[in-house]
């Protein structure tokens, strides 16, 4: 049998599976739940929240469930964020599939950044990659996340750190948390950073669409007429960023608002200065509960 | 589902468990390689599997009917070709006719609604190897099988089902017959080309994806403007679009070797070719033997003068090129190619630079830069990016090396070791006593176990394979 050439290549390839996966550093400034399965345990709410939050990043990095939790006491919150997310039929369905039917008091807060309103979130994100997933694939994740996660490919992160144990004196700092927020700092910070990738991604063309606003909008209509609350607001960025939508994404606030409100919804209005971004698009951490506090009060007080 | 998916290899282990005692008796073994084929397709979508059954049953069917009615073999023949053809215009093609009828018409005032259906994946595939089961039988080349079971389990064996090899009836029908034992040589054999195909699409042309993806953009437009940047966009391309479609006819041809049967090589080393017309010989060989056989030779082939020749190769090309897509951008690249295959046979340029000292070279040089920039049309999104890129390719005064810079080393990397593994083959290392060698034969399976790692720890982020679309 070990003479057979093709049990001595499983043999082989075992042991330098083995290898590898025990060999895969750890990534400085990553901490909490592992990132595919934190996606995927997000994947996995159904019906447990009373209150939950949806957008993209600026949403699962700015919104802190545990700092709202003051000001809204003895509700289950959620942070339903997703990477690069837009606002398609399905994410939308998803939102409120999280939020528990026989909660007495249901809300929806929708973090609406000029990116998640664009055509290009709703063809490419964080939702449909981890949906898209095969359910062999989720099976496995969600059920033997360390089996599965020791044999995941290593991030290009990772391999540098392979050759180069002090690759660099940058640091992200994430921690993922099991209530769907991820705490975020850079160290040292870059707050031009973002600015370049809206910039050309704006240039080539993605703008806010019509379409997907229209959609937002019939959802909200159709949430607040089966008794769901339903807030919206616009996620704080840096002055520089938000200049930079209003001019070249298409976003234009106060007819987001005003639509809104039309559609039976609550919007809600900060002051953005209060809050500080480490790459001109994100909070850090300490910002993102202060945000958080402000955001919970407004909606206690409402 | 996808080869390069878990639930794929779960449904490989399920199958090939039951393939042990299924094949012993033809019954069982037919009904179960078609009832795992079904599964495999409909897992897409399991309304595509009705497509199959009726392009399937289409020419099974007219074959038998050919046997029985041989004085109406060619109505039969034209009923069923035009039948299956129609099937794959309808899902193919019906919104690229609409909105070509309407561009030429609209000045008369005529505007059709156009219906752009969703196209099932594969359909391109199995719809010639139905057509070529029953040509060959109209031609006399092939007895029509009377088992619709051995039929079916040739069309649809779920290894080349949705991206080939285009498989040839006269192949596989007498191969499906037969049962005998695999042998471990047989099996490592298979082995060795399940964990190349993997390792060329998942680590190679997965990691150079993500890079040709933000070069080509969704917006249509070029966002970089440097000759360098673009040459490195169209290689990267030219290398994906290789190594995906290799990878995959890899991968099947291992699987069917698992189950004991042969498929033809689909791809061999085509960027080490001296000439346009060698080029053909080595590029997606089941298609271009398929377009040989039945468009270029029934159309005359070279029998017919040296002016019909270029005629019916061009006609062959542009066909091929449509083939590939419901876009002129596709034609286009087809009509290149044919440009190219027409003025080299005009000049005779490889065989006058094989004649002199580093000629070969020269047509390497002369061959590949001309096959890439034809892969502009293919993967750019409109005839507008196509020539904006194409201008930049050969504009010396956007020679900035900056946005190379920006690019970061991983598609460089994964660029040169498919460039080193192919040089292997250019250098004709394959053929030399090294490569035959019992120290080389002994390290084979350490060999193929890092390959096989590399697919688990250093698999790229890309997703379907690229000739799914077709």
């Amino acid at each position: 049998m070990l003479k057979d050439k093709t049990i001595q290549t499983f043999a082989i390839a075992a042991v330098l599976a083995a290898a590898l996966g025990a060999a895969r550093p750890k990534q400085p400034g990553i901490t909490g739940m592992p990132e595919p399965l934190f996606w995927m345990n997000k994947m996995h709410w159904k019906h447990e929240f009373d209150v939950v939050v949806a957008g993209d990043s600026r949403v699962y990095r700015d919104v802190a469930p545990h700092a709202m939790s003051r000001s809204l006491p003895g509700l289950r919150i959620a942070n339903y964020g997703f990477s690069g997310n837009g606002f398609t039929p399905e994410y939308l369905d998803s939102v409120e599939q999280t939020l528990d039917p026989a909660a007495k008091r249901k809300i929806i807060i929708l973090g609406l950044t000029a990116h998640s309103l664009t055509g290009k979130a709703s063809q490419k994100n964080g939702f449909l990659e981890n949906s898209g997933m095969d359910p062999v694939a989720k099976t496995a994740l969600f059920h033997l996340p360390k089996p599965f996660l020791f044999l995941s490919p290593y991030s290009t992160e990772e391999i540098k750190l392979l050759f180069s144990k002090n690759a660099t004196p940058f640091v992200y700092y994430n921690d993922f948390r099991a209530d769907g927020w991820v705490k975020s700092s850079k160290s040292p910070e870059k707050p031009e950073e973002a600015i370049a990738l809206y910039k050309t991604m704006f240039a080539q063309g993605n703008s806010v669409s019509e379409n997907i606003t229209s959609r937002v909008m019939e959802h909200i209509k159709k949430w607040t007429a089966s008794g769901i609350t339903v807030y919206a607001l616009r996620m704080p960025a840096s002055a520089e960023m938000m200049k930079l939508e209003n001019e070249m994404s298409g976003y234009r606030e106060k007819d987001i608002a005003a639509r809104v409100r039309k559609a039976g919804g609550v919007w809600l209005t900060f002051d953005y200065s209060k809050y500080h971004s480490y790459d001109g698009s994100h909070l850090v951490d300490t910002a993102a509960v202060k945000f958080s506090r402000d955001l919970s009060l407004k909606i206690s007080n409402k | 589902m996808l080869f390069n998916s878990l639930i794929f290899i779960a449904f490989a282990i399920a199958f090939y468990v039951v393939w042990r005692f299924a094949r012993a008796h033809p019954a069982a073994r037919w009904g179960w390689l078609i009832a795992a084929s079904f599964f495999f397709y409909g897992w897409y979508d399991w309304r595509y599997v009705f497509l199959l059954i009726i392009t399937g049953s289409n020419a099974f069917f007219a074959a038998l009917a050919m046997e029985k009615r041989p004085e109406s073999r060619k109505t039969l023949l034209t009923i069923s070709i035009i039948g299956n053809l129609a099937l794959l215009c309808v899902f193919k093609y019906l919104g690229f006719l609409t909105m070509n009828l309407n561009a030429l018409l609209g000045p008369a005032g005529v505007h059709l609604r156009v219906i752009k259906l969703a196209l099932p994946i594969g359909i391109s595939f199995y719809t010639f190897q139905s057509m070529s089961y029953v040509i060959d039988v109209y031609r006399g080349e092939l007895k029509p099988t009377r088992s619709i079971l051995h039929y079916f389990a040739f069309v649809s064996m779920f290894p080349h089902l949705i991206a080939g090899p285009i498989v040839r009836p006269a192949d596989i029908l007498p191969q499906l017959t037969l049962v005998r034992p695999i042998t471990p040589e047989e099996r490592f054999d298979g082995l060795r080309l399940i964990v190349m195909g993997y390792f060329k699409k998942v680590v190679l042309a997965d990691n150079m994806g993500p890079f040709v993806d933000r070069a080509f953009g969704v917006g249509g437009g070029v966002g970089f403007t440097s000759m360098p940047f673009w040459w490195l966009a169209a290689t990267l391309f030219a290398f994906q679009i290789y190594f995906d479609f290799s990878g995959y006819s890899d991968i099947a041809r291992g699987l069917a070797r698992w189950m004991g049967y042969d498929f033809c090589l689909n791809f061999n080393h085509p960027y080490i070719s001296l000439s346009f017309r060698e080029f053909w010989t080595r590029w997606h060989i089941s298609l271009s033997t398929w377009f040989r056989d039945y468009v270029y030779i029934p159309l005359g082939g070279s029998r017919r003068g040296e002016f019909r020749r270029h005629v019916n190769l061009w006609i062959t090309m542009l066909v091929s090129g449509l083939w590939h897509g419901a876009a002129w951008t596709y034609v286009a690249w087809g009509g290149l190619h044919a440009a190219f295959l027409s003025i080299e046979r005009v000049t005779r340029l490889p065989d006058r630079l094989g004649r002199i000292p580093g000629g070969k070279l020269l047509s390497s040089l002369i061959v590949v830069p001309l096959v890439i920039v034809a892969w502009v049309f293919f993967r750019a999104n409109s005839f507008g990016q196509a020539f904006a890129i194409i201008r930049l390719m050969f504009n010396p005064a956007a020679r900035s090396l900056a946005p190379i810079f920006q690019v970061g080393i991983k598609p460089l990397l994964y660029l040169g070791i498919a460039g080193l593994m192919e040089l292997y083959f250019y250098v004709r290392l394959d053929k030399s006593r090294f490569a035959s060698s019992r120290l080389i034969a002994a390290f084979e399976p350490v060999l193929l176990a890092i390959m096989i790692a590399a697919c688990i720890f250093f698999r790229g982020s890309g997703n379907a394979f690229i000739y799914f679309q077709f």
